[in-house]
């Protein structure tokens, strides 16, 4: 049932996945804890860029559209701060006074807070798990149309 | 021993800071006003700490230092607050079960207001707000707890303000202790005071000054034997734990076809010692000054508020307060007190139009009516009453109608009428586009005509004559303020506040006709 929820979610929100992919969605959901792969690999769908091949292939990629990549392996455990770093860039999100001057996740946390993608009070810490990673992909995808 | 409590404290924060994703950061404030007398800066800087264990179960803590300091054009001035001892202004542990299963990540919107719970619990120093706040809306230590059920929320609390320790490091963040009487005032001791010459221990008050004073020395008066002063100013000590206590329950009723009903029940309960109501009872002439006095007040508020019609919306508050009020008595051979009733009542009623425009307009209209009493006497914040029933209107938040003139909510009739606009609201996520302009005009009347107002009247307005209740005492003035806010950077804004109050020539005593203020304020978050 969540799984259907969610593959509904998804197509009838921005419609970033192909049919192809369905195992990806598959998995993704259900990860406690989403990967740093599986964030770059929804950004290049948002993108509507090839997210196949390696992860450098695929960090190569990102790079045409995301200036400040955080060094991460593939298999690391995406935190609100890498997600945000990543999102900030996407929306082209100018930021705060702290974050021009550091352009680090922390302060990137603070401007998705304030464009109510995050909840109040989001730790940059904290881990994004599979389905969250969905829902937070989705409302950057939202924002960008506004 | 107080170095071990401050380091078992801080490997507390971080083990539980370690366990899970806190969210930190802190804020700083710089707040510079100028007005007819003097100029005034406030500066504070805070940090905070915000653990969630869990989506039930939450750890925040904020600690602030800051300062204050004014200049007086006539040469005078004074660094009023100042604490590098970091008071505490939060620290407590949340309980809450979400209404909802789906975390905040979920939500296909994210909440910028308060979470809706099924149920929450925290205990600490918290902050408590009820209704429009206009009676509780103030942080104190204690217990806070409510649960939902549908529509409807029950909502308990108790706090204190016995615990807050900031005064004495002569610093009152954000203005939270509540000021009825003088043992509100001198409760605690002031740092700054431990230099004042003859002030044997160093403690409370200044020694020196015939006003309300904890210093008893039985050299200055007659009123107490050596034995009787030896006891009262040891008794200071633990006296000075004796806040006051403020409870209160409420029942919420939400979204009823688009309209809020709200019934809030606070009490406000004086924990003076019966030996500090009064002190120096031989300086009778400035019987205002020696008056500690008890004020121990209940409310009983109902709120409505909702939607008339498309854009156009309403908030009526009641209030009535009861309670009981120490009235100062000399019969000419003794002084005594005596518990007199506290009758009176406070109404508020605004009218709000959003219009539908790219430049946001708001317009509103709002009348406040503050009981007041004919022959309360109001120094420093603090109320004495002088005969008969206390009538005068005082809710525990001290709040004020106007920038300028700053009454209190008492004796008050305030006709406001206010409008707003972002001018370049269009410019979307731009950074001219956070530009936020308000204009308020404020007519203010007395309804007790014999009532003490905010400003010094002419003698023969305040005699016992035929003018003491002239018509001419009812209206008090008018005021006209602006207040810009621009949010420069999502974490960096400024504020600039100005206007002037116009006060009723035929009653006030003073050399400026005018009464004016500006304000620039600017804060930044990290």
């Amino acid at each position: 049932m969540k799984k259907f929820v969610f593959i509904i979610i998804i197509l009838s929100g921005i419609q970033i996945l192909q049919a192809q992919d369905a195992d990806f969605i598959d998995n993704l959901i259900l990860k406690k804890n989403a990967s740093f792969q599986d964030m770059v690999v929804l950004f290049l769908h948002l993108n509507n860029i090839e997210q196949q091949g390696t992860f450098e292939k695929k960090l190569e990629n990102l790079k045409s559209f995301i200036n400040k990549i955080p060094v991460r392996n593939p298999d690391t455990e995406l935190t609100v701060a890498d997600f945000s770093l990543i999102s900030v860039q996407y929306l082209k999100i100018k930021g705060g006074l702290f974050y021009m001057a550091t352009k680090n996740g922390r302060y990137a946390t603070r401007e998705l807070m304030l464009a109510g993608i995050l909840p109040d009070n989001t730790s940059e810490f904290r881990k994004i798990s599979g389905e969250e990673l969905m829902t937070l992909i989705r409302k950057v995808g939202d924002y960008a149309k506004k | 021993m107080q170095k071990s409590k401050f380091i078992i404290m801080f490997i507390f924060i971080g083990i539980i800071s370690a366990y899970c994703a806190p969210f930190f950061g802190g804020s700083f404030t710089t707040i510079n006003t100028f007005d007819k007398n003097k100029f005034t800066t406030i500066n504070f800087l805070s940090f905070y700490i915000d653990n969630k264990f869990n989506d039930n179960v939450r750890f925040f803590s904020r600690v602030t230092v800051g300062e204050e300091y004014y200049v007086s054009y006539s040469g005078g001035n004074d660094l009023t607050n100042l604490t590098l001892f970091p008071s505490i202004d939060l620290l407590f542990l949340e309980f809450k079960k979400s209404a909802s299963n789906i975390n905040g990540f979920l939500k296909s919107e994210t909440s910028t207001g308060d979470n809706f719970d099924a149920f929450n619990f925290k205990a600490g120093r918290i902050f408590v707000k009820e209704g429009t706040g206009q009676v509780m809306n103030m942080k104190g230590d204690g217990l806070d707890t409510y649960f939902s059920v549908g529509n409807f929320r029950f909502r308990a609390y108790g706090i204190t303000n016995s615990f807050d320790y900031t005064p004495a490091f002569d610093f009152n963040s954000g203005g939270n202790t509540p000021t009825f009487t003088n043992w509100d005032r001198k409760r605690l001791p002031s740092l700054y005071l431990r230099n004042v010459e003859n002030n044997v221990d160093g403690f409370i008050s200044d020694p020196e000054k015939q006003e309300y004073n904890f210093f008893i020395d039985p050299n200055l008066s007659d009123d107490y034997t050596s034995a009787e002063a030896a006891r009262l100013n040891k008794m200071r000590y633990g006296a000075s734990l004796y806040g006051r206590i403020f409870t209160g329950f409420s029942f919420e009723l939400h979204e009823v076809a688009y309209q809020n009903f709200g019934l809030y029940l606070t009490a406000n309960v004086d924990l003076i010692p019966r030996d500090y109501i009064v002190t120096y009872p031989s300086l009778l002439s400035q019987k205002d000054n020696t008056s500690g006095g008890r004020y121990t007040s209940f409310y009983f508020n109902f709120n409505v508020n909702g939607r008339i019609i498309k854009n156009l919306y309403y908030n009526f508050d009641g209030i009535y307060e009861t309670g009981f009020n120490s009235t100062i008595f000399d019969d000419g051979t003794k002084v005594y007190y005596s518990d007199r009733l506290i009758n009176t009542f406070y109404i508020s009623h605004k009218i709000l139009y959003l219009i539908d425009s790219f430049i946001n307009p708001r317009i509103e209209l709002g009348v406040v009516y503050a009981h007041g009493d004919d022959d309360a006497v109001y120094t420093n914040g603090t109320v004495q009453n002088k005969a008969g029933q206390d009538n005068g209107f005082r809710s525990i938040n001290g709040s004020t109608v106007s920038y300028v003139a700053d009454p209190q909510t008492t004796n008050i009739v305030a006709i406001n009428l206010s409008g707003s606009i972002k001018p370049l609201n269009s410019l979307k996520k731009e950074t001219f586009s956070r530009f936020y302009i308000k204009n308020d005009v404020i007519f203010m009347l007395r309804p007790v005509i014999k009532g003490a107002t905010f400003y010094k009247e002419k003698e023969e307005y305040t005699e016992s004559n035929s003018k003491s209740s002239s018509y001419d005492k009812v209206y008090l003035g008018t005021e006209a303020d602006m207040d810009i806010i621009y949010k420069v950077f999502s974490d960096f804004s400024v504020e600039l506040q100005g206007g002037i109050f116009v006060p009723n020539s035929l009653i006030y005593d003073g050399t400026l006709s005018v009464f004016w203020k500006i304000g620039l304020g600017i804060s930044v978050s990290f």
